[in-house]
């Protein structure tokens, strides 16, 4: 990550800055190789067998991999290297800090570079400590870093890397090297020299590889005293000689700080476009592949609809059961989280619908008054509640026909009705992805704004006619198709509405329309009017809609733990209930409608009243802002199903194959269908998502709600309430133990 | 320098070394248990230490003569106070790191385990030791310092508001000393 920084930072430096030549990469990169093979070779290992492999390693630490970093003068390319966001959004307050910059000095003083250097040295090679860092991994991993930041410190006076001046003559830092040297060669001495074993780990591994463990410990002692002394001394010398002037300083020393000369390069890089990107970014371009990618998941979704209609009838033995509720769920939510919506863009139920629409062109337009979301939150409250009562993971049929509904769905709305209907009004799962696409990283937005400033066509949203050279004598005349969803780019805010279909892109003559990096969730605090969707703030049914799938999100994975299961169970025995579907439809309806309700009424009435505004306008506020904690909480639970079980794909694929009499991939390994070990890494993963889910929504609650009204913190208290006890909840049911669905054992 | 050659020659100079680390990586642990087994000498390391109910790693450092030797085929059997019995087989396949023979084992409950190491080369001749294995701890300390993450970041976070805020009165107050000096000087 700090290389690609560095090589980010450093475009625009090297070559162009007096105080930055080539050699400073080459230094930076020769010091980050070091690290490695210090930290990740063999050195490693047998420094636990052997001390004086041991004191290899800690000599690379300390007196090459420091140096090198520091020739390379990592500070400005680094910081010029974060996204602009980071850099002064971030870490610009902290930089600009007086009293930062007071302990900065105080830390980078040649005192402290030497004390660090020296207590360091002493301290981690104790017995005790050293130990300890042999005995536990963590503990080794801390003495290593402690060694390399104490030996940053110390050579940072040396070497002063560029733009830093040296705060102390030559002549001082002479001193400051060579008592440096002096404490090294007295511990080296006192190590070499002593007739018994320091450390008795080396007793018993030593005299494994043929070494005797007091033999070990001199070599290693030798080995810090003269392997010391060959860098110090001529580092020494070289300060003497330029104390003397005999030699200037090489520019990589870096002790020239920038003229006003230089001509430093803004660290905005040209703006990233997904569609200029070697390879992926034509593919994306190309109206073909689109349409290809379509037909093959159409493809899919019918392979899926037989299978699950006419195969078996449990779901981890059927492709109903697991590749729609395991697989595609989980890469959704990935595609969400870390790219943009690009399940919308390749979603099959557009291929037949346009297919139908080549003959068939509706006339008629979406009534205004159903020109909201409020049948979209209906039909996903209706299918959270149904997930949980009617158990749809666990039937293959029903998913079939949920399937074929979809289909149903869009070729009967958008066959009566003009652009894209379905998607913008009814789809509950393209309002899902466009929801949780607000806080995607990737967004379809103009390129240059003077550009559209001059647009007479507007084509974005009109549509455009291409010509298209069919042969040497005919050309066709081609329509391309504005934005179905009426949002026209100019004036397009966030991802809200927006499919990724990419028309804009086809159309637009200017070439001005591009898949960009945008930060993250910045639209949720969005206050100015954007295309089609209005005043983002101000929408009561968005809001509801957002609202409800936070909510959801949690609701729909409490339903998998066993506290859940046995509350359900008991419930109905209280009630002396027979049908497990009523209580489990009326419990899902109170935590996917009454309870949410409930909290974001009080939270909202809360609000306002300390902010003065309305309560409709604090509710859509904070709707807005929990946004991400609910994205983090669908990502956790759809993401834990598909690492647990995405083994469960192979054996349910192999039947559908044999079935048809293709046996090349072997009999069913239904070994593979019940679910595998979680691995390590899962739960402390999970536990961090939720939690850059619940700093990013109070980041947002802060933007939203409290930073603009008068009494900031009490209007933001009453959300930042509600967050915490969403991650509270979110964090409970992770350490829950989970239902593993789609992946019974048969 | 041509960043774009640069970054491709790291691209690669990273795929090479991570696809070079797995094997490079060192065990970590403590020295358990040394002995002659035959004519090999089998040094035992354990990690966690102390070791806790669950999966617990073993690795082997089995020399002859000096002579590290790699991928020996072998097992380690792990006898539990109920009398519950786990056997892990380790050879060239769990020599990870070259140099030490992996074999992790499930240690299933607490208290005194007697483990014990046989070579396949050498089937006559078996030592054992004991290891004492502590309860797993509470889930909850576990994941404890993993739940409580944000809260150092939500303190940065208040911390930079209110670097901002001070450094924009700051800015605001001098803007304002600047602006009423303009009268006092034309007057002047």
């Amino acid at each position: 990550m700090l290389s690609w920084l560095y090589v980010r930072g450093a475009r625009g430096l090297v070559g162009r800055v007096s105080g930055f030549p080539a050699l400073r990469p080459r230094c930076f990169f020769a010091g980050m190789l070091v690290l490695f093979l210090a930290l990740a070779s063999p050195i490693d290992s047998l420094g636990h067998m052997l001390l004086w492999v041991h004191m290899v390693q800690h000599f690379l630490l300390i007196m090459v991999v420091a140096p090198l970093l520091l020739l390379g003068a990592p500070g400005i390319p680094i910081l010029r290297g974060l996204p602009r966001v980071v850099r002064r959004g971030a870490l610009g307050p902290f930089l600009a800090s007086a009293f930062l910059r007071r302990c900065l000095n105080v830390v980078l003083s040649p005192f402290t570079g030497w004390i660090a250097f020296a207590v360091t040295n002493w301290a981690w090679h104790s017995p005790l400590l050293y130990g300890a860092a042999l005995e536990s991994p963590v503990i080794h991993r801390l003495e290593h870093a402690s060694f390399l930041a104490a030996a940053t410190l110390f050579w940072w006076q040396i070497i002063q890397p560029w733009p830093w001046r040296a705060r102390w003559s030559d002549g001082a830092l002479v001193i400051y090297l060579l008592t440096a040297d002096v404490q090294n060669t007295i511990f080296s001495a006192v190590m070499t020299y002593s007739d018994r074993v320091w450390y008795a780990h080396y007793e018993a591994t030593a005299p494994a590889l043929g070494w005797s463990a007091l033999q070990d410990q001199q070599v290693a002692g030798a080995f810090m005293w003269t392997v010391g002394q060959l860098i110090m001394l001529p580092a020494a010398i070289f300060l003497i000689l330029r104390a003397l002037k005999i030699v200037r300083a090489p520019s990589p020393t870096g002790r020239v700080a920038p003229t006003r000369g230089d001509r430093i390069e803004p660290a905005a890089h040209a703006r990233f476009d997904l569609l200029r990107v070697r390879g992926i970014g034509r593919l994306l371009r190309s109206r073909t592949v689109r349409t290809t990618i379509r037909w093959m998941l159409v493809a899919a979704a019918v392979i899926i609809v037989i299978d699950g209609l006419w195969g078996p009838t449990d779901a981890p033995s059927n492709l109903a059961g697991t590749l729609a509720w395991t697989h595609w769920r989980g890469v959704v939510v990935l595609a969400l989280l870390f790219g943009g919506n690009f399940l919308c863009m390749s979603c099959p139920l557009i291929a037949p619908r346009n297919l139908l629409r080549r003959w068939w062109t509706p006339r008629l337009r979406w009534p205004e008054r159903l020109r909201s979301k409020w049948i979209a939150v209906a039909l996903i409250a209706l299918w959270l509640v149904c997930y949980e009562a009617c158990d749809l993971w666990a039937s293959p049929w029903a998913t079939a026909w949920i399937i074929l509904g979809y289909f149903a769905g869009i070729l009967l709305v958008d066959g009566l009705f003009r652009g894209g209907s379905f998607c913008k009004w009814v789809c509950p799962i393209g309002q899902f992805h466009m929801t949780q696409s607000l806080v995607a990283p990737l967004t379809v937005a103009v390129v240059n704004h003077a550009t559209c400033d001059t647009c007479v066509g507007r084509e974005c949203i009109r549509g455009s006619d291409r010509g298209q050279l069919k042969s040497q004598s005919v050309a066709l005349t081609v329509r391309v198709p504005g934005c179905e969803l009426e949002l026209f780019q100019p004036v397009k805010r966030g991802n809200l509405d927006c499919t990724f279909c990419l028309d804009c892109v086809d159309a637009c003559p200017h070439e001005n329309v591009a898949i960009v990096v945008s930060t993250p969730s910045v639209s949720l605090t969005a206050r100015s009017w954007g295309s089609s969707i209005g005043r983002i703030g101000s929408r009561g049914d968005v809001a509801a809609l957002l609202g409800l799938l936070t909510f959801g999100a949690f609701a729909n994975a409490a339903g998998m733990t066993g506290p859940w299961i046995e509350f359900v169970g008991s419930v109905a025995q209280a009630f002396a209930w027979s049908s497990s579907i009523l209580v489990e439809a009326v419990i899902t309806s109170s935590a996917v409608i009454v309870v949410p309700t409930l909290v974001l009424a009080l939270a909202s009435t809360l609000s306002a009243r300390a902010s003065h505004t309305t309560v409709h306008e604090s509710f859509c506020r904070g709707a807005h802002a929990i946004v991400p904690i609910g994205a983090a909480m669908w990502c956790i639970h759809w993401c834990f199903h598909l690492v647990t079980s995405a083994s469960t794909g192979v054996p349910v694929i192999q039947r559908a194959l044999n079935d048809i009499g293709i046996g090349w991939f072997g009999q069913p390994q239904w070994a593979a269908s019940c679910c595998g070990v979680t691995p390590t890494w899962l739960l402390p993963a999970e536990l961090i998502l939720l939690q850059v889910g619940l700093l990013v929504s109070g980041w947002m609650i802060w933007r939203g709600s409290g930073a603009r009204s008068a009494r900031p913190l009490l209007s933001a208290l009453p959300w930042w309430c509600v967050a915490l006890a969403l991650w509270c909840v979110g964090s409970w049911i992770i350490l829950q133990p989970m239902q593993m669905r789609g992946t019974a054992s048969l | 320098m041509n960043a774009r050659r640069l970054l491709c020659a790291l691209s690669v100079a990273f795929t090479a070394l991570t696809a070079f680390a797995p094997h490079a990586h060192a065990d970590g642990g403590a020295v358990v248990d040394r002995a002659m087994y035959g004519a090999f000498d089998v040094t035992v390391f354990l990690s966690p230490i102390p070791p806790t109910e669950g999966v617990v790693d073993f690795s082997m450092l089995i020399s002859r003569n000096g002579e590290a030797q790699v991928g020996l085929p072998g097992s380690l059997r792990a006898v539990g106070p109920s009398g519950i019995v786990t056997e892990v087989v380790f050879g060239a396949a769990t020599s990870g790191n070259r140099l030490l023979h992996e074999a992790r084992v499930a240690l299933e409950l607490p208290g005194t385990w007697e483990i014990s190491v046989q070579i396949a080369s050498d089937p006559h001749d078996v030592g054992s030791f004991i290891i004492g294995v502590a309860p797993a701890p509470a889930a909850v300390t576990t994941v404890l310092p993993w739940m409580l993450l944000w809260i150092p970041i939500a303190v940065l976070i208040i911390m930079r508001e209110r670097l901002v805020q001070r450094q924009r009165a700051t800015r605001h107050a001098w803007e304002d000393r600047e602006s009423s000096d303009i009268p006092d000087r034309l007057l002047r």
